[in-house]
C-alpha cells in the first residue's frame, strides 16, 4: 500500500454534538460508521478534505451491531468507494490497515495483522487486530491488501495496547445489502432479530422484543440538548449558521464565517467562550497594531495575542446562558462576532501588516475564487 | 555546615482573620436578580463581598476599594455597570510595543470576563455590562478576581516595562522594628532555602523536593508583606520550581536560580517591595475543615510524614510539617482561635532540632484539629438553642 494517496480514499470524518469519528463511502452518496459515532443524532456532519462540511441524515441504525448509514444530499465523486467483504476468510497473521481520523488528526493509516479473525467478546464476534486504534477512529475501515474491507473499526480494549476490535464485514455486508432492499427513510434494526423497525413502538412486530427496554425507542426521538447546547444553537441559527454543521464535539463547535474560523467552547463551568484566531501580527508598526487591538472601540468583544495568533474574544458567563430574556441580545452579539471576524481578518492582513493565522481560509478561498 | 533547624519567626505581615462570609445574602441577591430587581441584587452582592467594609450605595455615586496596591471603582450610570482598575500609564520612556504585547498574550484573554483597555496611555482593566445583566455571580467574579490579577500585574509592568504607576492605593511603609524583622526573615529564608537545596539535591527526593520548593514560596506568603516586583519574580519562578508535573531538573534549575536572584538583591530594592496593603476582599482562601483534615489530618499524607518520622528521616518529617502549618497561614485566612493554634506550633519549633521539630508538631497538629472540633461544637450547640 506504500504507493497510495490515501486523500483520494473515501474515507471521512464525522463530528456530532457528542464528539467525532471515521465513515466511508459505501456509494457516492452512503456512508458506514458506527451507530455509538452518529447516535443520538439525526443529523451530522461530514467534512470534506478542504474542510467543508455538509449534513449528512442518518438513514439505518443497528445499535446491537453498532453500524450506521448516512446519506449525504449530494454525490461524493472522485473518491475511492470500497468494497465490503462478503465472506469472513481471513485468518491470524494476515495484514490489515486502519484508516480513519483518531484523536481529531486528518486522514491517517495504521497498519498491524489479524489478530483474531473472530473473537468473541460477549455474544458478539469481533476482528480482532494488534494495529492502532485510538479515539476518533470508529466507524473507519479496516482494509486488507486488496482494498477490501474486512472490517468497520468500532472499539479497543481499554485496559491493554494493541488489542482493536472491528465488526466483521460479513456483517456490515449484510447490514448494506438490507438497507439498498429497503425503502424506508429512517430505520433502526431490532437488536434481537434485525429486522427493521420503521417508526417508534414498543414491541417489536418480528419477534416481540420489548424495544423500549432494549433501547430503540430512544432512536426515533430528537436528543435532549443541554441549556448550554441550546443556548448557543439557537444563537447560531439566529447567524444563519447551521449548527449542525458547527458541531464539534460535547459542548464545542467550530466552523467559518466566510475566511475567519470561529470557535466556541465551555472553558470552564462558569463561561462559555467564542473565539476567532484571525491573523498574525507583521514585522512593522506592532505598536499601533497593537494600540488598535487594545482600544475600547471593540467592546463588548476584545483581543488577544496567544502564540502569536490575534483572536477576537467574546465570554459569555453562564449566567447570562441561563437567563432566557437575555438571550435575543446574547445572540446578536454573537452574530455580530461571526460578522466581524470575516471581516476583521482582511483589515488586519491588508490595512494592518498582518499574516494570515494558519486556520483562516483566505489562502484557500482565494484560490478557490480564481480556479 | 549542614543545616539542622528552620527558623519560624512570627509573621511580619498583618494576618487577615477569616470573617464569616453571609450566604443568605448571596441568596437574596440571585432571588433578586431573578425575580428582575437588578438595583437590590447589585447592593445585596456587594453586602455579600464587602462584610467589613462599608462600601457606599453605587447608585448614588461612583464607590470604590483598595485592594493592595489597586484601587477598584464601580460606577451605575442609567442601565451601564463599570467597574475598573487602574493599571500602568505608558511614558516616553516605557517599552510601549513589549508592555502592550504583555498586555494581548498575558493579561487578555478568552474565558475572562474583564479586559485591558488603553485609553490614550493609561492601561485599565475594564468590565462593563448593563445592569440588568450584573447576575451576582459576575459581580462577585468580576470584583474578586480583576483587582487581584490588577494587583499582581501592575508593579511587574513598572519593573519590567518602565511604565509608570497609575492611580495607585498606596501601600503603609513598614516601621523600623517590622523592616529589621522583615529583612532578617528574607535573609534567613533564602539561606535555609538554599541549604535545603544541597539535601535535596543530595537526597534524590522528588517528595522532598516537592515539599521544599512549597515551603519556599508559603513561609515568605505567611510571614512578609512582599508585593510588587519582587513577589512577581518569585511567583513566576515558582510557577516552575513549584510545579510537580514539570521535570525535577527543570525545577531545580529554576528554584536555585531563584534563590541566588533574590539573595543577591539589596536592602533597598527589597524594601520597595515591603509595605502594608489594605484589602478590602481577603487576597487569602477560607479555610475549611476539609482543608485542615487534608493537611493535618490523618490521612495518606500524615502516614507518610509519621514514618519519615518514625524510620529516623526527622528533616523530611519536620520540613514537611513546618512546610504545612506555613501552607495553612500563607494561603488561608482562619477563625482567629484556629489562627493562634497554628501560630503557636510554629513558635513552638522556632530554632529546633529537625527530631524535636518533627515530633512537636506531629503532636501539636492535634490540638489545632481539637480546636477546630470544639468550635465546630460550639456552633453546633448555638445552632440547637436557637
Amino acid at each position: 500500500m506504500s504507493d497510495i494517496d490515501i486523500e483520494s480514499w473515501g474515507v471521512f470524518q464525522i463530528f456530532t454534538g457528542g464528539g467525532t469519528g471515521s465513515s466511508f463511502l459505501i456509494d457516492d452518496r452512503h456512508l458506514l460508521t458506527n451507530c455509538h459515532v452518529v447516535a443520538p443524532y439525526p443529523k451530522v456532519a461530514v467534512e470534506m478534505r478542504d474542510k467543508r462540511r455538509a449534513v449528512g441524515d442518518v438513514r439505518r441504525i443497528n445499535p446491537q451491531r453498532d453500524l450506521a448509514i448516512v446519506e449525504l444530499a449530494e454525490p461524493l465523486e472522485d473518491f475511492e468507494i470500497f468494497t465490503l467483504s462478503e465472506e469472513g476468510q481471513l485468518r491470524a497473521k494476515q495484514p490489515v490497515s486502519i484508516l480513519g481520523f483518531p484523536v481529531g488528526l486528518p486522514l491517517s493509516l495504521t497498519e498491524g495483522v489479524v489478530s483474531h479473525p473472530r473473537q468473541l467478546l460477549g455474544d458478539q464476534h469481533y476482528l480482532q487486530t494488534d494495529a492502532a486504534i485510538n479515539p476518533g477512529n470508529s466507524g473507519g475501515p479496516i482494509l486488507d491488501d486488496g482494498h477490501q474491507v474486512v472490517g468497520v473499526t468500532t472499539c479497543k480494549h481499554r485496559g491493554a495496547e494493541l488489542v482493536g476490535f472491528g465488526i466483521p464485514s460479513p456483517d456490515a455486508h449484510r447490514f448494506v445489502e438490507a438497507f439498498r432492499a429497503q425503502e424506508a427513510v429512517f430505520g433502526v434494526e431490532c437488536p434481537a432479530c434485525e429486522v427493521l423497525v420503521e417508526e417508534a413502538k414498543r414491541y417489536c412486530d418480528s419477534c416481540g422484543s420489548n424495544l423500549e427496554e432494549l433501547g430503540v425507542l430512544s432512536h426515533f426521538e430528537a436528543p435532549d440538548l443541554h441549556p448550554v447546547v441550546a443556548f448557543v444553537e439557537g444563537a447560531l441559527a439566529r447567524a444563519d449558521i447551521d449548527p449542525v454543521l458547527a458541531r464539534h464535539g460535547q459542548q464545542n463547535w467550530s466552523f467559518h464565517s466566510g475566511s475567519a474560523p470561529i470557535k466556541i467552547w465551555c472553558c470552564c463551568s462558569e463561561h462559555v467562550c467564542l473565539s476567532s484566531p484571525l491573523a498574525r501580527p507583521g514585522k512593522r508598526a506592532l505598536g499601533d497594531l497593537f494600540r488598535y487591538l487594545l482600544s475600547p472601540e471593540h467592546e463588548p468583544y476584545a483581543f488577544d495575542l496567544h502564540r502569536n495568533i490575534i483572536s477576537l474574544n467574546l465570554t459569555i458567563h453562564m449566567a447570562d446562558v441561563f437567563a432566557p430574556e437575555g438571550h435575543d441580545e446574547l445572540g446578536d452579539q454573537i452574530a455580530e462576532l461571526i460578522r466581524r471576524a470575516d471581516a476583521l481578518d482582511n483589515k488586519l492582513i491588508d490595512e494592518m501588516g498582518c499574516e494570515p493565522a494558519p486556520e483562516t481560509q483566505l489562502t484557500f478561498l482565494k484560490e478557490g475564487a480564481t480556479a | 555546615m549542614a543545616i539542622t533547624s528552620l527558623s519560624c519567626p512570627p509573621p511580619v505581615r498583618r494576618l487577615f482573620h477569616a470573617t464569616e462570609t453571609d450566604y443568605e445574602l448571596l441568596e437574596q441577591a440571585v432571588a433578586a436578580h431573578e425575580a428582575g430587581d437588578a438595583r437590590a441584587a447589585l447592593g445585596l452582592s456587594l453586602r455579600h463581598l464587602f462584610t467589613d467594609l462599608e462600601l457606599g450605595d453605587p447608585f448614588e455615586g461612583p464607590v470604590s476599594f483598595a485592594q493592595g496596591s489597586s484601587r477598584v471603582s464601580l460606577r451605575v450610570h442609567d442601565d451601564d455597570v463599570e467597574v475598573k482598575v487602574p493599571l500602568v500609564q505608558l511614558t516616553d520612556e516605557s517599552l510601549t510595543t513589549a508592555a502592550l504585547r504583555f498586555l494581548l498574550s498575558r493579561v487578555a484573554g478568552s474565558g475572562q470576563l474583564y479586559q485591558p483597555q488603553l485609553e490614550g496611555n493609561a492601561v485599565y482593566l475594564v468590565y462593563r455590562d448593563r445592569l440588568q445583566r450584573m447576575h451576582p455571580y459576575k459581580v462577585k467574579e468580576v470584583l474578586r478576581q480583576m483587582p487581584f490579577d490588577a494587583d499582581r500585574y501592575d508593579d511587574w509592568m513598572v519593573a519590567e516595562f518602565k511604565c509608570a504607576p497609575l492611580d495607585r492605593e498606596p501601600l503603609e511603609p513598614l516601621s523600623d522594628e517590622e523592616r529589621s524583622a522583615a529583612h532578617a526573615i528574607w535573609n534567613t529564608h533564602w539561606q535555609e532555602v538554599e541549604e535545603l537545596f544541597k539535601e535535596a539535591q543530595r537526597r534524590r527526593s522528588i517528595w522532598f523536593l516537592n515539599e521544599l520548593t512549597a515551603f519556599a514560596i508559603y513561609r515568605l506568603r505567611h510571614c512578609l508583606p512582599i508585593t510588587g516586583y519582587v513577589w512577581c519574580r518569585i511567583d513566576d519562578a515558582g510557577d516552575t520550581f513549584n510545579d510537580t508535573q514539570i521535570d525535577p531538573s527543570q525545577r531545580e534549575a529554576s528554584l536555585i536560580k531563584c534563590v541566588r536572584e533574590m539573595r543577591s538583591l539589596s536592602d533597598e530594592d527589597l524594601d520597595e517591595s515591603l509595605g502594608h496593603g489594605r484589602y478590602a476582599l481577603s487576597p487569602y482562601a477560607e479555610g475549611t475543615l476539609d482543608v485542615l483534615e487534608k493537611h493535618i489530618g490523618d490521612g495518606q499524607y500524615l502516614d507518610t510524614v509519621t514514618r519519615l518520622h518514625n524510620g529516623g528521616r526527622y528533616i523530611e518529617a519536620a520540613l514537611a510539617l513546618v512546610g504545612t502549618y506555613q501552607y495553612l497561614l500563607g494561603r488561608f485566612t482562619w477563625p482567629p482561635e484556629l489562627e493562634r493554634r497554628l501560630l503557636e506550633g510554629l513558635a513552638l519549633v522556632d530554632g529546633k532540632p529537625w527530631r524535636e521539630t518533627s515530633s512537636t508538631l506531629l503532636h501539636h497538629r492535634h490540638a489545632v484539629l481539637d480546636q477546630n472540633d470544639e468550635e465546630e461544637a460550639e456552633e453546633d450547640g448555638e445552632g440547637e438553642d436557637q
